[in-house]
């Protein structure tokens, strides 16, 4: 008799665990959001920018994730970021994704961060040290090398290649100047490469190109670092007949600098790809705070354009910010 | 429980009956709910598919429908006659007529865009090389348009309009939408040669309309490509173009219109595609395999919820059924243990009329035979030892009254007169008591004169060779006991423990009460017995005559007092024979009557 009565109990404890389960299941499906904080440089947003904000609201739209942007008013108020970043580490989101406007100053933040048991992912530019989860960027060094390759397409025996950056202290710059400097001398050896700070300004570059071409100095081929002194650089060659002969490849993208690859005047252009650097920053972000294993470093690649393969279906979505509405 | 193996659980009726209900019940209604389960999951996923295609034929319609009212849009003005006089290079026409003219097609154009949103941009282009574009927008010179798809595809459509894939629209100056194009060859009404070429572009106001209007579940979606697999529509379609979301494009446009199971980004996936015949679009809808049953989660969580609650309430049927069953046959099997055991009065109350009910009476009737026939046994059994007893009483050893009269004459010979009063007086009391009425009662004073008088003539008889020694407890001479209990025990210690001894022997007899027990030893220093022997005795196992009286006393001290007699042998060879008798004294009466004498 009593062990029927066992029996009988463990049956109706194993019926009510099996639909507890079930109700449990069908009712409680839903987990809290995750909390996302982007720490970005500069409230002046750029195409580039405003791309990968988009990459990022895209990954964070389709995720049930619950996100917010804080940024520093330019790329130069390093103080500015580190207070922000302050800020929200006292917020404690569950994630950051931090675009990071100096490489040796934020370090200690990064540090304070993952200190908070606050996940971090680095977007576009990296700091100094390992104190993050991952990072998201384009290998500038490669694209800087790539954009040196494309432009020796167009060289023959070059004496004088121009270099034009845009600020001596940006990573993004030092890097790209290495890449395309070390893909020259590797090529030509004896050869003469100049690097101009135009210090994000087109004027600049386009007052220093006419003042180079004005004293006769013989300019094989030009290389526009940035967008800023890409445009600069180009106008110059695009309104001087007697100068349009000479080769310039430049970095990212905008309306002005394809039209100047659509007028032939700009050979070939080298652009990120913000939308993807953005969703797959978000996307990392999400998967470290699932605790799942991230690759360090995760480089969203560089793609090289010309006007030939600028209406091409993969590349005029990336030249082209696609919106339906 | 653990010494059982676990099929030998279910060895009472009871249990096994449960558990085969339950494993009946359980197992018809398992394999139905699987059964219906996959027919309805089966039945499911056609619906879903059924539906799907219908949504998607529809969305073909409206596709259609669509394109033919953006080709009214465009003959209505590849007929104008004022679109042909245009383009026509009619030499008739001065400088301000072909102005008035070319006012009056780019007003259309740009009415036809203010009252469609759908529509972003128009432009004519003539084969004289004459452009007209909506509102008069700019068109880039440095563009090389012959080479657009949409100016391949129109040329080489044959006379039918053309629709593009998506793409970035970059004839216009300073802008680059994203569009779907409509183009379209132009022909003179007269000659039928062709004179230029229409495009018209659309943004996705009307296509986002028309797919994301249509809704698959959670994880179904519409995609749309164009001819070469390039994406015209697609809900993630940045996403795909980036290649940070997998789609089959190419894989579809080398497939037939129908249904494909796929695996993509590691879960399973329903493909439907269709073909619009107009555009040579690909209408492809995906569904998530999972999604398509999962409502079946409710219906599986019912399935269950039914089974559990069948299962616990056959359990319980069945347990009752059972319990109603097994319950008399258990009593009964109570009931016929309990007589194994010996216990006669049980009597099994079973009121069923069934099997059961007719085993119990015939089992109580049996019961009661036995009883019966016990009850005479034991009568019978009771009435032999009561004669056996009445046997002995009476039977006088002839060897012990001849050598007694014998000693008798020899005393008299001798003149031993007081001798010979004495012994002879002995003899009397002794006869006596053995012939006394048939009182089987004795007070314990009584019994010890009785094995006084024994030892006193055994001892003219053995003279030296045996002393005896008699040690009685005041307080106990008035018990009353059984009789001749002491005297056969004495004649046993002198025949088989001192005559056999050549030096002779000494007998002891102690009566005293030790707490509340009645003892009484007899004991001799005799030849003693051997382990054998004295296990046989034990164990009342003898047929010497000897046997016979010590097996005597002890069955009529058991017939009286029951088992609160306790008997024990002690002997060891050459040390010597004790028998010792305990009596508790709560089963004995005292005699209150101090002058009452049984001899």
């Amino acid at each position: 008799m009593k062990r029927t009565k066992i029996i009988s109990l463990i049956v109706a404890l194993l019926a009510v665990v099996v639909l507890s389960t079930f109700a449990v299941r069908s009712f409680f499906k839903v987990d809290p959001p995750k909390t996302v904080t982007v720490i970005l440089k500069s409230e002046k947003v750029s195409e580039f920018w405003s791309e990968v904000i988009s990459g990022i609201e895209r990954f964070g739209a389709e995720e049930n994730i619950e996100y917010d942007f804080v940024s520093s008013i330019d790329e130069n108020d390093v103080n500015g970021q580190i207070e922000i970043i302050q800020e929200v580490i006292s917020r404690k989101p569950d994630g950051i994704i931090l675009a990071a406007s100096d490489y040796y100053k934020l370090a200690d933040m990064t540090a304070k961060i993952l200190d908070a048991d606050i996940e971090l992912v680095l977007i576009d530019s990296g700091v100094r040290g390992n104190d993050f989860d991952s990072i998201v960027a384009t290998d500038n060094y490669k694209a800087g090398y790539d954009g040196a390759l494309q432009l020796m397409r167009y060289l023959e025996a070059p004496k004088h290649i121009v270099l034009v950056n845009h600020v001596q202290s940006s990573l993004t710059a030092i890097e790209r100047e290495q890449g395309a400097r070390d893909a020259l001398i590797e090529e030509y050896g004896d050869i003469t490469v100049e690097i101009f700070y135009c210090n994000d300004d087109p004027a600049a570059a386009y007052d220093y190109i006419e003042r180079l071409h004005r004293y006769g100095v013989e300019i094989d081929g030009i290389i526009g670092l940035n967008e800023r002194s890409t445009v600069g650089a180009a106008r110059f060659l695009d309104e001087h007949e007697e100068a349009s002969h000479i080769p310039i490849v430049g970095f990212d993208s905008s309306v002005e600098e394809i039209q100047l690859l659509e007028k032939e005047v700009v050979k070939a252009l080298v652009i990120q790809q913000p939308f993807s650097m953005g969703y797959t920053a978000m996307k990392t972000l999400s998967e470290v705070i699932e605790h799942s294993k991230v690759a360090k470093n995760i480089d969203t690649g560089a793609l090289i354009i010309t006007k030939d393969n600028m209406y091409d279906q993969e590349n005029q979505v990336i030249l082209f910010p696609f919106n339906r509405e | 429980m653990s010494k059982y193996k676990w099929y030998q659980r279910f060895e009472s009726i009871q249990s096994s009956m449960t558990f085969s209900f339950v494993v009946l019940i359980a197992g018809v209604l398992g394999l139905s709910s699987l059964l219906s389960f996959y027919f309805v999951q089966q039945s499911n996923r056609e619906s879903a598919v059924f539906y799907t295609k219908e949504i998607i034929s529809q969305m073909s319609h409206n596709i259609e429908y669509y394109t033919r009212e953006m080709e009214s849009v465009t003959r209505s003005i590849t007929t104008n006659y004022d679109t042909l006089r245009y383009f026509n290079d009619d030499e008739h026409m001065t400088e301000l007529q072909r102005e008035l003219i070319r006012d009056r097609v780019v007003n259309q154009l740009s009415s036809l865009l203010d009252s469609r949103k759908d529509i972003t941009s128009a432009a004519l282009f003539g084969s004289n090389g004459q452009v007209i574009s909506y509102n008069d927008k700019p068109i880039r010179s440095y563009t090389d348009f012959t080479r657009s798809d949409w100016y391949k595809g129109a040329s080489e459509n044959g006379g039918r309009p053309y629709i593009t894939g998506s793409y970035v629209q970059n004839i216009y100056e300073d802008q680059y939408p994203w569009v779907v194009s409509m183009s379209s060859m132009m022909y003179d009404s007269f000659s039928k040669s062709s004179i230029g070429i229409m495009v018209l572009d659309m943004n996705y106001a009307t296509i986002n309309e028309i797919c994301s209007g249509v809704s698959l579940g959670d994880q179904g979606y519409v995609y749309i490509l164009d001819r070469d697999g390039a994406v015209v529509w697609h809900p993630k379609q940045q996403l795909v173009h980036s290649n940070l979301y997998k789609e089959l494009l190419t894989e579809i446009i080398g497939r037939e219109d129908g249904i494909y199971e796929e695996e993509v980004n590691g879960a399973d996936k329903v493909y439907i595609v269709e073909t619009s015949d107009s555009t040579g679009w690909r209408i492809v809808a995906v569904m998530d395999g999972k999604e398509m049953v999962q409502n079946l989660d409710q219906l599986s969580a019912l399935f269950i919820l039914i089974a559990v609650i069948s299962i616990l309430t056959s359990f319980f049927i069945a347990r009752t059924i059972s319990a109603t069953l097994s319950r008399p046959i258990r009593r009964l099997k109570k009931s016929m243990l309990e007589v194994q055991k010996g216990n006669l009065d049980e009597e099994v109350r079973i009121d069923n009329r069934n099997e059961i009910g007719d085993l119990s009476h015939t089992f109580n009737a049996m019961t009661n035979e036995i009883k019966e026939l016990l009850d005479a046994n034991f009568k019978a059994q009771r009435l032999k030892r009561k004669s056996e007893f009445k046997a002995l009483q009476a039977q006088i050893n002839p060897h012990f009254l001849y050598n007694t009269l014998d000693s008798i004459i020899w005393m008299s010979l001798a003149n031993k007169k007081d001798e010979v009063v004495e012994m002879t007086s002995a003899l009397a009391k002794l006869f006596r008591l053995s012939i006394n009425k048939g009182d089987e009662l004795i007070t314990i004073q009584g019994e010890v004169d009785h094995v006084t008088n024994y030892l006193k003539i055994q001892k003219y008889r053995y003279e030296s060779k045996l002393s005896y020694d008699i040690h009685l407890e005041p307080s106990v001479k008035n018990y009353w006991t059984q009789k001749l209990i002491l005297q056969p025990l004495v004649e046993n210690a002198i025949y088989h423990g001192i005559k056999l001894k050549a030096e002779g022997g000494h007998i002891n007899v102690m009566i005293f009460e030790d707490e509340d027990t009645l003892v009484m030893r007899v004991s001799d220093n005799g030849i003693g017995m051997d382990e054998q022997r004295l296990g046989d005795v034990r164990a009342l196992n003898t047929s010497s005559k000897s046997g016979v009286g010590t097996k005597n006393v002890i069955e009529r001290l058991k017939l009286v007092y029951g088992d609160k007699v306790d008997i024990e042998f002690e002997s060891k060879l050459e040390v010597g024979t004790s028998v010792t008798i305990r009596i508790p004294t709560e089963l004995m009466e005292v005699d209150s009557d101090e002058t009452h004498k049984n001899y």
